[in-house]
């Protein structure tokens, strides 16, 4: 460790070197090079059948073909790109360094569970390659439950990816728990921390129960049990209940992270504490203990009693609470910064708009009687795009962003980076403010043709999706040509308060820190002059300083 | 503090610990929250059994009829037996007593055997009639009264036992390992933590067990 | 397989959703479209409102606190405030109040039907809807269960509430009409309702569509649904009553064809998604496994009820199951003796 230019990427080599690693930094860079190129499949669909719905009438491929594309797109794009994203990619990669530890608490379980992520990502290819899958991304039984082998492969891939996803929520709860740095109280902890951590919590508490219903649902496949089959006395809606138990809290499984990335990019990119971190601390548990209780808002029409529906409306309005103290607390911090609009900022700035847009049209669905005229139609479409792509995804891409300068040294063009940023935002909304209005008019999901009535907003759809692909290709070869430009990055170039920034080198070397850091201060305590220039001495090299032009 | 593995005494020291106490903690934080896993596992099986019973509390009484409550009761004894072996395992291990140790060790896998030769004789038995979950319920030959009921009955009977089953023989193979470096002498007073964590997790797979043999043979 | 080649596929690409404003929500009919529509209107403006109050300020602070230079510092590192934070995790919450209280009135008004509710029977398979009638306007019962399929219009009578009680011989569907606000998943084994009323004076088209995922053609499980005077209604359920009641004829035979079989299989000998009816009866022929049948009563019967034991060789195992009574049956083998 001696060698001052050895750093995690280079400290030993070959593939073997990075197939065996224990190094949470490198397993991330895995998942990280594994999600995206999910990213681009799961995208690759969507432009697919997006082009199908340029006209009315299915006339580019076959009912089957559409329906099975976009249940891949959905499962891929959840199983394989959402959840894991920020937690297992990102997280992987920064957690232990902001707490100040050498590794998370159990780093061969952490192999382990990139493996298992492996292994059902293939799973799931080959039944793309060899298989028919159509059921959507929601499995509904009793259509689900006599669907052949592809299905019964399928849902075991998302059962696999489950056990990653248990594993990976494990390691981190441990790792905040037992391995903060000296100093390092948990009111010091950054809020990617707290987000990851909330997130980790339902991972660990929700996955099982998803694991059991598909375990149920590859049963029913195999044998014909019968537990959700009306014709043996079973209750097709029963797979409903189990399903939404776990997706439900999946979907705060995607946001919290993404919250957890705004937080950090906020306060950096306006040089300023965060406003009312502990409310946003304790709001990741919040929306993390509420997303528990709420599943039934999935369900409104499926013939469930009454009250029950009132509950579950009642507390899925109680989740807004908490998003909205977040969002509003990012808002105040920006006032009185000092704010930079590097590529990271757009994104976050795209998070703002596309996520509080997201957010809101979530509140017509929790109204029982509204959500009954909209139920199924693409207004639900456009709300979870707005939550998942213009909420999780774009503060991925921020975070992707954010850390590449620590993750491979080189900083890449800002100028392309920003246009492909702010492109993104704008073509997002050429995609999906659409369908708000036509779900409105009563469009239903998942049709492979449609009447005419509906044909200019499908249109203006496509050519959004276009714009995305276009402008997602750009934000790639922005990354790619970094690799290979000679633009090195600085130890800290966005002056950030964090251990990953302040305490190591950029990239870090193989065990994060030389020596044991120590903390005296908070992760966004600008106000610290004193202090950051101690901070920062720990960490510069080659007597660069921390301010880029 | 260096990387790569320093041992102090007998205890494997990972790289990224500081001391091996706050390592153990964390194996058994770890462990706890795999275990909160395995319970929400059955939990949710447990919910499937609920929901059915209310829709069909007829088939549950008939259909349980079938089960052999004195295998149930005995394979009950024979996994309390080993949830008592396996803690006087770890005390041995505590008091750095290598002989009973080992013999605890050997007489829990014995239990957890005996258990699933048990349980398969119950299962050949239901195999022959034809007492089986789904399209392969075939028992003609068995008086029931409304069979496209009862066998959900079996299959649930089936998912939940022989997911139980699997996990003992998972607890099996775990206990063998540990058998195993027993024997090597990697265990003593100043390290046993993995025997602790075996030991609970083979706790959990007995109290999984007590709460299926009630729910499942004495119906009411 | 090019779909958009089949007649009844390009006849729903022309239904209509009856909206005087495309780009808000389509036209309301019947009593619950007014709490949906004012929610819905209400809920989107107070959305624009914090949406504003979000994006606005937003927008301002990165211009107005944009760095001007390296080295600025932010102007203060102002933290929290306990006021701020109860403004606005309490002013939502009162808000959202209303909406929960609201959105509960108008999902009961949905849900609890009037007693004196029309019953329509609704029978959901892949891929199509089948209604049947029990009684006319006036509540007298009809000779005997009336079916409608879906490729004809169903008709339902203005100034009546009508109950639908849906259940589906497969798979899940859902039964939605965009102009009434109302939807209802159908769901196998069980029953469940929704209902619905057209005032008078609201006669017209509308569409109701399948918005649960279903299949493959569940895209096309589209129908229309004509809202009609009371007479009109009665006149027209006395003229299907003589087709649906009249025992074994041929007309009966052609009427379920058209309903039901025109889907999948043709008269004029081309292929769609089974064989074609053209010639069938007395035919040879071939079963997947290598065997043959002659087509027969028999035959034909077991395929209707049972799709499944014999496969045609050449085709997918895709019929669904029809259930038709005996009757019904004899009908429709009266109509494939004659296509010759
Ligand atoms: C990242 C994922 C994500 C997130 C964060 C959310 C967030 C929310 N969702 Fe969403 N949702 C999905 C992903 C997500 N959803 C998915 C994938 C589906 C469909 C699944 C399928 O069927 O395939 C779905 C479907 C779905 C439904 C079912 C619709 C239907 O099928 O009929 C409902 C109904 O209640 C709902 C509600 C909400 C609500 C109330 C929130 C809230 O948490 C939002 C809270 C945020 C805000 C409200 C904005 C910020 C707050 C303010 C600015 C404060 C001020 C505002 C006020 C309170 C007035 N969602
Ligand atoms: C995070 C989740 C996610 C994301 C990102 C997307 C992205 C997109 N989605 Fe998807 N979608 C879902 C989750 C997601 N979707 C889910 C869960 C469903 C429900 C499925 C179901 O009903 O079962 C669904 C369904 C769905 C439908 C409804 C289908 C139907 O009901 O019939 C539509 C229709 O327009 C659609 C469109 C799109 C489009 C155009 C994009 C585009 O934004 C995609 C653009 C992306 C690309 C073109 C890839 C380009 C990438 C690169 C070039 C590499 C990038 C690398 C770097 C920048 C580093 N999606
Ligand atoms: C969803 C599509 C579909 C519908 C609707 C449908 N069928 Fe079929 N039918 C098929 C297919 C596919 C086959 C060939 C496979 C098989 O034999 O099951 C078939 C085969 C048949 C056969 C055997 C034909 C032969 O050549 O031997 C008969 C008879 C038949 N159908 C009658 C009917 C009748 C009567 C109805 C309506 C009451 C009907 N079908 C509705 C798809 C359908
Ligand atoms: Cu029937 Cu969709
Ligand atoms: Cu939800």
């Amino acid at each position: 460790m001696g060698d001052s230019n050895a750093t995690y990427l280079n400290a030993t080599k070959g593939l073997k070197s990075w197939l065996v690693t224990i190094d949470h930094k490198r397993i991330g860079l895995m998942y990280l090079a594994s999600v995206l190129f999910f990213f681009l499949a799961g995208g690759t669909f969507a432009i697919l059948f997006r082009t199908e719905l340029f006209t009315a009438k299915g006339d580019l491929f076959s009912a089957d073909t559409y329906n099975s594309f976009f249940t891949l797109h959905g499962v891929i794009m959840v199983f394989l790109v959402i959840i894991p994203s920020v937690p297992a990619a990102l997280g992987n990669f920064v957690l232990p360094l902001m707490l100040g530890a050498k590794d998370v608490a159990f780093p061969k379980l952490n192999l382990l569970s990139l493996y298992i992520y492996w292994t059902g990502s293939i799973i799931a290819l080959c039944t793309i390659i060899f298989g028919h899958v159509d059921t959507g991304w929601t499995f509904y039984t009793p259509y689900s439950s006599n669907q052949g082998s592809s299905v019964v492969w399928m849902t075991f891939a998302a059962f696999v990816l489950g056990f990653s996803s248990i594993l990976t929520g494990m390691n981190f709860v441990v790792t905040v728990h037992k391995l903060r740095a000296p100093g390092m109280t948990w009111f010091r902890m950054p809020l990617f921390v707290w987000g990851i951590y909330a997130t980790s919590i339902i991972q660990v508490m929700a996955t099982p129960v998803l694991g059991i219903t598909l375990l149920l649902l590859i049963m029913e496949n195999m044998v014909g049990i019968g537990i959700f089959n009306p014709n043996l006395g079973g209750d097709p809606v029963l797979f409903q209940h189990f399903f939404w138990f776990y997706s439900h809290p999946a979907v705060y499984i995607m946001i919290l992270p993404g919250m957890a990335v705004q937080s950090e990019l906020i306060a950096v990119f306006s040089q300023k504490k965060i406003f009312g971190y502990k409310f946003i601390a304790f709001s990741s548990l919040a929306i993390a203990l509420i997303s528990f209780i709420v599943w039934g808002h999935h369900m409104f029409v499926s013939g469930q009693s009454e009250l029950i529906a009132m509950i579950f409306s009642f507390l899925t309005f109680l989740v807004a609470i908490p998003s909205g103290v977040k969002v509003f607390n990012w808002l105040y911090t920006l006032r009185h910064g000092s704010i930079r609009l590097n590529t990271p900022m757009i994104w976050a700035l795209n998070f703002m708009v596309l996520f509080t847009i997201g957010g809101l049209t979530g509140l017509h669905l929790g109204t029982m009687s509204v959500d009954v005229h909209l139920h199924d139609t693409y207004f639900v479409v456009a709300h979870f795009h707005y939550v998942m792509m213009g909420g999780t995804l774009m503060t991925f891409m921020g975070g992707i962003y954010y850390w590449w300068p620590k993750i491979t040294g080189k900083m890449y063009n800002e100028k392309w980076g920003r246009i492909a940023a702010a492109g993104v935002g704008v073509s997002f909304m050429v995609t999906f403010l659409p369908q708000f209005i036509m779900g409105a008019q009563g469009m239903p999901r998942r049709y492979y043709q449609y009447i005419e009535q509906y044909e200019k907003f499908h249109q203006m759809s496509t050519i959004g999706a276009y714009m995305l692909g276009a402008f997602f290709t750009m934000g790639a070869v922005v990354l790619v040509m970094s690799l290979r430009g000679s633009n090195f990055a600085l130890d800290n170039p966005w002056n950030a308060r964090t251990l990953e920034w302040t305490h190591t080198a950029t990239p870090p070397v193989e065990h994060n820190f030389i020596g044991q850091p120590v903390v005296m201060y908070g992760p966004y305590d600008y106000d610290a002059p004193e202090s950051s220039d101690t901070l920062e001495s720990l960490a510069v090299r080659d007597g660069q300083t921390s301010e880029t032009a | 503090m260096g990387h790569g593995t320093v041992t102090t005494g007998k205890f494997p020291l990972g790289h990224h610990w500081g001391t091996p106490n706050q390592q153990l903690e964390a194996g058994k934080m770890g462990m706890w929250l795999f275990l909160a896993t395995e319970v929400l596992i059955f939990g949710g099986l447990f919910c499937a059994y609920i929901v059915y019973r209310n829709l069909h509390p007829e088939v549950y009484v008939t259909a349980h009829h079938y089960l052999d409550t004195t295998m149930g009761a005995i394979n009950t004894v024979v996994l309390l037996t080993s949830s008592l072996t396996v803690a006087l395992a770890i005390r041995a291990a505590q008091v750095n007593d290598q002989k009973w140790l080992k013999l605890h060790l050997i007489i829990t896998i014995v239990c957890a055997g005996a258990f699933l030769v048990i349980k398969y004789l119950e299962y050949s038995h239901k195999f022959h009639i034809g007492l089986l979950p789904g399209e392969y319920f075939t028992a003609s030959s068995v008086n029931i009264p409304n069979p496209d009921q009862v066998q959900l009955f079996f299959g649930i009977y089936f998912l939940m036992t022989g997911l139980h089953g699997i996990h003992v023989v998972i607890g099996m193979i775990i206990l063998g390992c540990m058998l195993y470096r027993s024997v090597r002498g990697d265990f003593g007073p100043h390290y046993f933590e993995p025997i602790e964590l075996s030991g609970l997790y083979w706790h959990l797979v007995d109290l999984i067990w007590i709460f299926l043999f009630p729910l499942l043979y004495l119906i009411h | 397989m090019k779909e958009g080649s089949n007649n009844l596929i390009d006849k729903m690409v022309h239904y209509k959703v009856p909206a005087e404003n495309e780009y808000w929500i389509p036209d309301g009919v019947g009593g619950f479209f007014e709490n949906v529509d004012w929610l819905y209107n209400w809920i989107t403006i107070i959305s624009v409102v914090f949406f504003a109050a979000i994006i606005f300020p937003m927008w301002y602070y990165t211009w107005k606190y944009n760095r001007k230079s390296v080295g600025d510092k932010a102007l203060n590192q102002h933290d929290h405030s306990f006021f701020l934070e109860i403004l606005w995790s309490g002013g939502p919450l009162i808000i959202l109040f209303v909406m929960f209280y609201y959105g509960f009135q108008g999902y009961l008004d949905m849900r609890i039907k009037p007693n004196n509710a029309m019953e329509v029977g609704v029978r959901a398979y892949q891929w199509g809807w089948e209604f049947s009638y029990n009684e006319d306007f006036e509540g007298n019962a009809t000779k005997c269960e009336t079916k409608v399929s879906f490729n004809e219009p169903l008709l339902l009578p203005t100034g009546r509430a009508v109950n639908f009680l849906m259940t589906s011989s497969d798979v899940l569907h859902s039964f939605y009409l965009p102009n009434f606000r109302q939807k209802g998943d159908v769901i196998p084994g069980r029953y469940n309702t929704v209902w619905v009323e057209a005032p008078e004076g609201k006669e017209g088209t509308y569409p109701l569509f399948c918005t649960e995922f279903c299949g493959t053609s569940h895209s096309q499980m589209l129908a229309e649904v004509r809202f009609v005077k009371a007479d009109e209604f009665n006149a027209w359920l006395k003229s299907k009553e003589k087709v649906s009641c009249g025992g074994v004829s041929l007309e009966r035979g052609k009427n379920i064809y058209s309903g039901v079989c025109q889907a999948c299989h043709s008269l004029d000998g081309s292929k769609k998604v089974g064989p074609s009816f053209k010639g069938l009866w007395g035919r040879e022929e071939k079963i997947e496994g290598g065997s043959s049948v002659t087509v027969d009563e028999n035959y034909i019967k077991e395929s209707i009820l049972n799709p499944n034991a014999k496969i045609v060789e050449g085709y997918p195992p895709s019929m669904p199951a029809q259930e038709l009574d005996e009757d019904e049956i004899k009908s429709v083998i009266k109509f494939i003796k004659e296509q010759k």
